[in-house]
This record gives structure tokens, sequence and C-alpha cells, in this order.
């Protein structure tokens, strides 16, 4: 070694070495609801968002983050833990479930190594709060209220581009409906360009609120001292861009912007105006922060920093989830390695566009479904109203909007197949806990966290309920076999997913496994019993249906049933449609009370009610 | 792994705080700043045969002594296995070749894909970070051959030389190199003494095959020939390493400085020689004063001063990284007696040929060139393999790599880049054609086998393998050549590897991460047919 050489190395050890207190950088988060990257930066020409691009130009945007989560509550979840919120039990909308044990939220351990954390306001978390969580967390939080010289960090979320306000009228428009884009998948009508348009609108007034907020870093005089973000939570509001893990659901602006003062906390890709290819979601953003704070993020945490000192090398793909949503039961994965998105529906035998009430709110939703009902739509717009396929696969570069699935294409089988042994080398290695219905993970637990619970594996054999779930959602018609062998499986989530394999394959099915599924109406299972019931109900003989519907009404009674196992039976009693008629009274008589783990889970019953009671009527 | 990863990354960027050399290339965006990589992949030829890496070697290879005067030779690098097609699939996927389903001998022209569904290859990886991909050359990987009515399809093993007319050559192929992150390939479909005698450009054959046809197995010797079957009338044999090296010119050029919107490229370039059929061109016959294989290791070596000099033209040398490799140890198909005669080993100093267990298998050359970041004239002794390409890209573009992919692939960067100071490698497993193992760590190297599991003496199955311990312990330091059995003496060492192997074997991995699952259940010690040989 030269002796320059050795100089610098030993300033290098002097400036950096243990003992000196180097100055800690704040940190403030500007998080606006329900956004995509209609942004100026983002080369949206449409969008009017100054002071973000403003920040985008003196700091450096992600071309490829991830939220991980297409709707507010899971993909806070995973913000708010580090770890992806289907392997928590926190990505079903919404949700509230027992914290991993032993483990922390992050801005616990920001705290613990002398960060004042505040956040104002929106938690919304599906996980249970381990202890006291922030300093402040209220429409109070904020960074004044912190100790001297005391580093912080800050949260402000801005509710401004929430879906809710897409529709709140009256409303003034200043992006031209007449001009506004309108994707390929939505039908061109005056009602669905005026909701996009008041997006623009309302994206731009969270650009405000993110001026009014860096106006008033740099009046306190902490610019300098302060390291920002802006992002949005997941994709846009609107119908199929939220609640969908597709590209559209999970894109969202990052801007990060690192003052010079802690440019030795920057990526080696940081340039002022840059911008990263860098993939990056959700589940980094934790690690990334205590990167930032100088502490060392823990093992158990699932993404990578992606800043900061503890900066860890790219991950090759971003991966997706969507659990039931409000009150409809779903099951999507999803990845991306930048260019393909590959989506995995293991609930194939539901349709995209499954009734639910907030959704219905929108005027596109109403309308996008009434031009459905109307026979006007083309087959791209039309494919919402249809069932999904077990597999899609877009390509990013051709096709922006996801439009054209290549999943059958014999040229792509190769990166269909890398992506989706992605998902299941994922799904494996978070020990994603999707796969068991939701009541049964409640009981399984026994109180204890479903992350917990996802990992061990005696209580959850997580390879063969995967494979089973495969089988089953695949479609293939030579598969019944196999699912009838899994009927017997001694674990209930394998015969869930048995049976719900059975009844995807409709008449067939459930001719070839009819004695299968007469045993599983006496399984020790709730979920396992409704899912045979639906499947006799809907596909097997009038005897069968005569027989099943009480049994499908007594298990949607709330009063005498957990709010999962009433949740199940009403969407089976749903499936059903007018096959339920025999039981309308019964149904009609229902309560829509009943116990719940969480005032949060007591919302959905009712909304399903609603459906059923007034088909009924 | 993933913790050392992430301390050597953390120890450069501290340096490059302070020293502001921040290596452009670890940059995440922006074309420019991934370099090129171009991966040259000889086919059978002895680490002996090439002159900067033997000075008793009596061929000249002036292009491949320049290659390894600008860059790094390394003097103990291995390739997977000591056969074909196995070595690529470690080259391409970064995981032991016996992992997968062929734990033994090499697939054929016609013979189905070898690399699972779904497994990240280095060059779909390469593919998914924006690069251009492109295969030239002998795949010998499998691929799936449409069938003529009523056809069995092809097997693992190698095909009957007529059987090949039970492909129908007017379909396409699937799931060939494009099929596993080659944006292009042209090239022939395994080693060129296998049917069917044609190129293929990406998923066609270039012309279809019309005629039988076989060549002799080394130039001007007819009493040994190829596989007789399906060839195209004008494909000679003497044209495929120039055609080879044409396309892999023109893919250069095609990605030169001047190039529009070119985007960083990787370049896989297994040439065909120099392999059976040992067919130099006109311009090389008796160049060498040795013999046909020793003209055609110049000619070789010409055909990769053609490459080299074709980027220098493009302006993308600098940012190029260049790899020149063989596939496995020289074969007894040059005819060692002869070159012996005359002064020259192919093996070098090592024991074996190509298929053994002994270094003289899997032992090869291995050069890198990178200006700028590989030092120009340097050495490493560090323990190397093929497989490590894979990992080694990942750092390169600051890329972590999936827990199911590169199981068994270690970045060389830190060797690369003259900042390894111990060993990268904890161990290395070796694999021979009848698929015995030995595994070798630091100087120890254990055989699991009595013989040579290849072609040398003592041949499996002979009695005098029989005769042997049924394992082999070797000090590489003292004992290069492997002459010296001291397994009865360390008794300790056999028992510390053969767990280490097990070890790695049922892990489904030899780098740190997740366990995974192998392809086909993997027995270290060999199955044989035959009773009386010995198992430990």
């Amino acid at each position: 070694m030269n002796k320059t050489r050795l100089f610098l190395l030993t300033l290098l050890a002097v400036t950096c070495g243990h003992g000196a207190e180097a100055p800690r950088p704040n940190i403030l988060w500007i998080t606006s609801e329900d956004h995509g990257p209609h942004m100026g930066c983002y080369g949206d020409a449409f969008a009017t968002t100054p002071n973000v691009d403003k920040l985008a130009a003196k700091g450096m945007l992600y071309t490829h983050a991830w939220s991980c989560a297409p709707v507010c509550a899971p993909s806070r979840t995973t913000l708010i833990s580090g770890l992806y919120a289907s392997s928590t039990g926190g990505e079903h909308m919404r949700s509230l479930v027992p914290f991993p044990a032993g483990k922390q939220m992050y801005p616990q351990l920001l705290r613990e190594a002398g960060y004042y954390c505040s956040n104002n306001a929106k938690e919304d978390y599906n996980l249970a709060k381990p202890g006291k969580v922030w300093d402040n967390s209220s429409k109070k939080g904020h960074w004044s209220n912190r100790a001297a010289d005391q580093p912080f960090f800050a949260v402000f979320n801005s509710e401004k581009s929430h879906e809710s306000k897409i529709r709140a009228r009256p409303h003034t428009a200043v992006h031209d409906p007449a001009k506004v884009r309108v994707p390929p998948y939505h039908p061109d009508t005056p009602e669905v360009r005026r909701d996009w348009a008041q997006y623009y609108d309302i994206v731009s007034e969270a650009d405000a609120d993110a001026g009014k907020l860096l106006a008033q870093l740099d009046a306190d005089g902490l610019t300098d001292d302060t390291i920002v973000f802006y992002f949005g939570d997941h994709g846009s509001g609107m119908p199929r861009s939220k609640r969908w893990p597709y590209n559209s659901g999970l894109h969202v602006p990052l801007v990060v912007f690192i003052p010079e003062k802690f440019k030795e906390l920057r990526p080696p890709e940081y340039k002022a105006g840059g911008k990263s290819d860098r993939l990056v979601s959700f589940v980094d953003f934790a690690p990334t922060l205590l990167s930032l704070a100088g502490v060392k993020p823990p093992d158990w945490m699932q993404g990578y920093a992606f800043l900061g000192k503890f900066i860890a090398p790219a991950p090759q793909f971003l991966h997706g989830f969507r659990g039931r949503m409000d009150e409809r039961i779903d099951l999507v994965r999803s990845v991306t390695d930048g260019r393909y998105v590959y989506a995995r529906n293991y609930m194939p035998h539901l349709i995209y566009g499954q009734h639910l009430d907030f959704m219905w709110q929108t005027p596109t939703t109403r309308v996008w479904e009434q031009l459905h009902n109307d026979g006007k739509l083309t087959p791209v717009q039309d494919a919402f109203w249809n069932r999904k396929p077990p597999e899609e696969l877009y390509d990013l570069q051709s096709d922006p909007d996801e439009v054209k699935n290549l999943a059958a294409s014999p040229s792509h089988s190769a990166i269909k197949a890398i992506l989706h042994k992605a998902h299941q080398d994922h799904a494996l290695r978070i020990r994603d806990v999707g796969f068991i219905p939701e009541g049964e993970r409640f009981a399984r637990a026994q109180g204890g966290s479903p992350y917990d619970l996802g990992h061990d594996g005696a209580k959850y054999p997580l390879q063969r309920v995967l494979e089973t779930a495969e089988i089953a959602s695949m479609l293939q018609v030579d598969a019944l076999p196999a699912l009838k062998k899994a009927m017997t499986d001694p674990d209930s989530a394998v015969r869930y997913w048995g049976a719900l394999g059975v009844l995807m394959r409709g008449q067939s099915g459930v001719e070839a496994a009819r004695g299968k599924l007469r045993v599983a109406l006496k399984d020790s299972s709730t979920e396992v019993r409704i899912v045979a019931a639906q499947a006799l109900g809907q596909f097997g003989t009038e005897a069968d249906l005569k027989d099943v519907l009480p049994r499908l009404v007594a298990s949607a009674d709330w009063s005498k049933n957990s709010v999962f196992a009433s949740l199940a039976a009403l969407s089976s009693l749903d499936a059903l449609g007018k096959r339920a008629a025999p039981v309308a009274p019964a149904i009609q008589a229902l309560p829509e009370k009943g116990d719940a783990p969480a005032a949060r889970f007591e919302g959905y019953v009712p909304r399903l009610l609603e459906v059923l009671k007034a088909r009924f009527k | 792994m993933i913790f050392a990863m992430k301390s050597i990354i953390l120890t450069g960027r501290a340096l490059a705080a302070m020293l502001c050399v921040w290596h452009p290339v670890l940059s995440a965006s922006g074309a420019t700043s991934k370099p090129n990589i171009i991966f040259i992949l000889a086919d059978d030829l002895g680490y002996g045969d090439v002159r900067c890496l033997n000075s008793e070697g009596k061929i000249a290879t002036p292009h491949l002594d320049r290659l390894a005067a600008g860059g790094m030779i390394f003097t103990d690098a291995h390739s997977s296995s000591a056969v074909c097609t196995p070595t690529r699939y470690g080259l391409l996927t970064g995981r032991y070749n016996w992992r997968s389903r062929l734990k033994s001998g090499v697939q054929g022209g016609m013979s189905p894909p070898l690399i699972e569904t779904g497994r990240l290859t280095v060059a779909a990886f390469l593919q998914q970070n924006g690069y251009d991909t492109a295969c030239i050359g002998k795949w010998h990987l499998g691929m799936d051959w449409p069938m003529r009515a009523g056809m069995e399809p092809f097997k693992d093993s190698i095909e009957k030389g007529e059987d090949g007319w039970h492909a129908d050559f007017a379909r396409p192929i699937a799931r060939g190199p494009n099929g596993v992150g080659f944006d292009y390939y042209f090239g022939i479909a395994a080693s060129l003494d296998m049917v069917p005698y044609a190129f293929i450009e990406n998923d066609r054959v270039a012309a279809r095959p019309d005629v039988d046809k076989a060549f002799p197995m080394m130039l001007g010797r007819t009493n040994r020939m190829t596989r007789r079957g399906p060839g195209v009338a004008s494909f000679e044999a003497e044209a495929v390493l120039p055609t080879l090296t044409r396309k892999a010119v023109d893919y250069i050029a095609k990605h030169g400085v001047d190039a529009k919107g070119a985007r960083p490229f990787f370049l896989y370039l297994p040439l065909n020689a120099p392999h059976t059929p040992i067919a130099p061109t006109k311009e090389w016959q008796g160049k060498s004063g040795l013999n046909s294989y020793a003209d055609f290791v110049m000619q070789t070596d010409a055909s990769v001063g053609e490459v080299l000099r074709a980027l220098d033209k493009s302006g993308l040398a600098t940012n190029t990284l260049v790899f020149f490799a063989s596939d496995n140890g020289c074969s007894p198909e040059a005819q060692f007696d002869e070159l012996r005669a005359k002064g020259h080993n192919p093996s070098a100093q090592f024991r074996g040929t190509k298929a053994d267990i002994f270094d003289g298998g899997h032992h090869i050359p291995f050069l890198a060139r990178w200006p700028g970041r590989v030092k120009a004239g340097s050495t490493s002794d560090q323990l190397a393999c093929l497989n490590d390409l894979f990992a080694t890209v990942a750092e390169i573009l600051g890329r972590r790599l999936p827990e199911s992919a590169a199981e068994d692939s270690v970045s060389l960067l830190p060797v690369l880049e003259g900042r390894a100071t111990k060993p990268v490698r904890e161990a290395l497993v070796h694999h021979s054609i009848n698929g015995s193992f030995a595994i070798r760590r630091g100087k120890w190297k254990l055989e699991l086998c009595a013989d040579s599991g290849g072609w040398s003496a003592p041949r499996p199955g002979t009695p005098a393998s029989q005769k042997l311990p049924p394992v082999q312990l070797y000090d590489l330091a003292t004992d290069i050549a492997e002459t010296n059995n001291v397994q009865a003496a360390h008794p300790e060492i056999v028992a510390q590897l053969t767990k280490l192997l097990e070890k790695y074997a049922a892990d489904g991995r030899s780098t740190t991460g997740a366990p995974q699952t192998n392809t086909t259940p993997v027995e270290i010690r060999r199955v044989t047919k035959n009773a009386s040989t010995p198992v430990p």
C-alpha cells in the first residue's frame, strides 16, 4: 500500500470512526393518497405538479417504485413493519391482527436511536401496534415539537388526492375533461373523463400540500439538514388502478432529495435531477430509513435498503398482492422484473369487478358496469366484468396499460416461467399466509400473530398448501384426481384448496367429486364446509341445493358464527344468485351484528347482506 | 454470502467517498455505466495449449497471450464438469450441473432442454437488466425439436445419427437459447460431431438438412468419422469456426459506439473448436508443426484475435469485460502421444484429460480483461469456477440474486479488482463424465472414486481400479500431478470434506441462503451397476 493511500485510509478511520458523533439527517416523508406517477416530473404533460417537479429537479426520482399493495391499509402495513403484509397477515382490506412477536415497527427503532418521530396523521395499519410507536401521531404531529438538537423523522400524509375526492361534487374542473387521457380499459364517456380529470385536479392539490411543507421546512432553516421523500401510497384511486396489483395499481411516484451535507448517504446513481431505475418497493422503506439514520436494519426485515450507510444490492423482482377487498374475498399475487408484470389469480372463478360498495361510489365504476350490462364495451373494456384467467403477463414496454395478456404467447413462455417461479420462491421465502383462509388463520394462531403462525411449518405446511392452490387454480381438467386427494388431507387449508379447485371447475368438477363434497359438508373447518356447500348448491342437483341452502344460511348467521364464516357464507349465497331464492326469508332475517376480533371487520357483513336482501326484496 | 456482499460494497462505498474513485459502473441507471460482457468458451482446449499458461507449450497462441497480458490470468480455475453439456449448464445457471436431471454423460444435438423451466440464467438476468443478449456458437443444452408424425421425442443421451431424421426440420424449434434469455442465437445444436450438421438461427434451421453426412474426426484421417446423419449439403465442418467468428464480429460491430440507441450487450460465444471434428482451414493446416489438433488450436486463437480486433474497432473495448475459458480439459482425440513426442502436453502439469475427475479433466484456461478495472498483467491463484460468472455479473450490476438462482455461484469481482484478501470460495465441487464427485478445499482434493471417473487409467470398472482404495485424497500443494493418494494418512480430512460435500448436496446450494431443492435427487457416491466396484 502506498503512502498516500495509507494516509487517506487513516483519515477515513478518523472521520468515520467510532465515538465521533456525526450529525444525523432529519427525514421528512410527504405522502399522498391514491396517486400514481401522474406528475410532470414523470413526463405526464397533462399533470400540474410544480412543487414535486421542483423537488425532483434538485433530487432524484425512482422510475420503478411499487407499493406492494394496491390499497391503503395493506400498503401502510407493509411500510410500518418492513414486512410484506402478505407475510404478517395484514394483507386484507381492512383487518387487524397481532404484530409478530419480538419485533418492532420502525419508528420504535428510530426512537431508540434518538429520533423524534411524528406522524400526521393517518395510520391505518392492519397490525396491532406493539407498544408506543410514535412520539406524536395526530393532526398535531410535527417536527417542531422535538427537543433541541434532536434529529426528527416526520410523516405528513395528504388526503387531498384520495379516491373519495375523485367523485366529490360539486367541483370546478381545472384540468379539462375533454383533454384527459382515458386508458383503453375504461370506456370513453363524459363521466369517466370527468373522474379522470378531477383525479389530476386533486393530485395538484396534494402537490400544493407538499409545496407548503417544503416551504415551511425552508422557513425553519432545515432544508440543508433534511432528507425528503415524496411518494404516493399506491396507484391512482380510479377503479382497476386502486385495488389491483398490476403496475397501474402499484406504481407510485417516489422522489428523494438528499442534501449535499449527507452526500455519503446517497446511492451511487444519485445526481440532481437524475433518475434511478433500481427496483424499490414499500418493504424496502423501513430498512432504508434505518440505514439513513445509521441504524443497521434488523435481519428479519424483508426488504433491502436502497439508500444510506447500509445500502444493499437491488433485488431482481418486486412483488405485489391483493387479498380481500372490503366485503369481497380474492387472492392475487403479482411480480415484476421492471419490464414484465405477471399476475397469478388464485381465485379465477371470481370476476375482476366484484361488487364493492366503496368502489361503486365512483361514477366511472357505475358507468362502466352499466355499459357492460348494455353490451356496449370493447373486449378490452369488458374484461373487467369477466372471470380472471389463472395467469396474466404484460409487457410494460409495448403495453403500458396492461391490456394485452401474453400469458398464452409461446414466445413469452420463458419469461412467464421465470416470473411464476420468482413469485413462488417469494411466497415460500416470506411464508405468505394468504393461502390460509382468514378465519382459519385466527383459529390456528390462537391469539398469536399470523406471521408467527406462518413461520411454524408444523402449523402451516405452506409448500403443500401452495402446491394445492396452484393445481386448484390453474384450471387444468386433469387435476381433479389430485384435488380429490387434497380433500382428504389432514390440513384444512389443503382441503380448502382441494374443494375450491373442484368448485372452480364447475359442473364437471362437482360431478366428479360429489361424494367428496358431501363428506366435506361435515368437515371440521367452517371454510371447507362453506366451499363444499357452494359447489353443490351452484353446480349440483336440486336435492343438493335443497340440502346446502340451510347450511349456508346457518353459517352466515353472524350472531352464531365468526365474522369470517359469515362473510364466506354470504359470498357463497351471493354466488348462487337466484338459486338461493328458497331461503330468501331466512336471508332477510339474518342479523347485521355480531362479534369480530376488531371494529375494523364490522362493516363488511352488513354490506353483503344489503346486496342479498335487495336481490330478494 | 449476502452479508459478505454487503460488507464488500460498504468498504467500497466508504473508500469511494474518501478517494472519489467510485466506479461509475456501479450506477444502477444509464446504459453507459453497464459494461458489455463477452464470454468466449473454447471447446476441449487444454490448459497446456495456451502458451501464456504453459511455458513448455509448443503451440503459439499470440492472441490469447495478448488478452491475458491486458487482464488477469486465473491459474486455479475449473469448469464445473469435465465434459461439455454439464459445464455449460453451470456456466449459464450458476448452479452445479449435478443438481439438474443429467447425472452423467452429455446430451446429443437433438436432446430436450436441460435448463429447467423458470430457472433464471445469467442471460435472462442480463436481459432483465437492459442488456441485449446473444449466443453465437455451440449450444449443447438441448432444445425441443418438432418431431415427425409418430416419432418418439429424443432423450438426454447422444442420439444415433440416423435418428436425427425423426425431427421435422421444417417447423420451428422451441425452448432453445431464445427460451432461456438470449435475444439472438446463431450456431450449432451441440458438438460438431453430433447431428444435425446445420446452422440454426433463433428458432429455425438456417437451411434444411437434405443429405446424410459425416466428417472425419481429424482432418485427413478417414478411419474414424463423426455420426452419420442429417446435414445440409453445403455445410462443411471447417467453415463453422470462421462462420461463428464472422457472426460475432458482425454482432460487435452492430453494437459499436456509433450505433444508434445501442444497449449494453452480453455475447456468449461458445466456439466449436478445437473439439472434433478437428478441421483447421487450409490457411492453418501444418502451421503448428505438431499435428492437426495443434493447427486447430492456432486457428481458434486467431478467431479470438479477430473478435478482440472487432471490439477495438467498435470503440467499446474499454467498457467491455472479456472472459475466455475452455469448457473442460483437452480430449484424447487430440492424440496426446503424437503431441508429447514433440514435447507438448495439452494437460500441462495436470493428470488426466477431458472426462476425468483428475485436474486434467476440468482445470481450465480462464482469462479476464476489463481495462481500468482489472489490472493488466495480473495473475490470481484463487480457486474459481465457470459457475461464478452469474454472481460476478450480479455484483457488477449491484443486483441481489434471487435465492433460487445461481445457488453455486460466487462473485469473482473482488478478485478481478485485486481487493480479495482471502479465498472467495469456501470449496469447489468437481464432477466427471461418469458422475463421480470430487471436492477441493485449499490444498486438499478428495475424489469419491477409486479411478479416473473418466477416460484415463485407471478406467472405471477395470480390474486395476477395483484393487484401489475407494477414495483418493491428494495434497495439491506438493502433488499437483495427483500421484500420491494420501487418504489412509488423513482420515479426518476425508471425513471433513465428505461431510461438506454431503451438505452442499443436501442443501441444494453451496452459498449462503435458503436451502433449495435439487431437480432430481443427488447421490454423491456414484451408484454403479458393477457390484464388484467398491462403494465407500
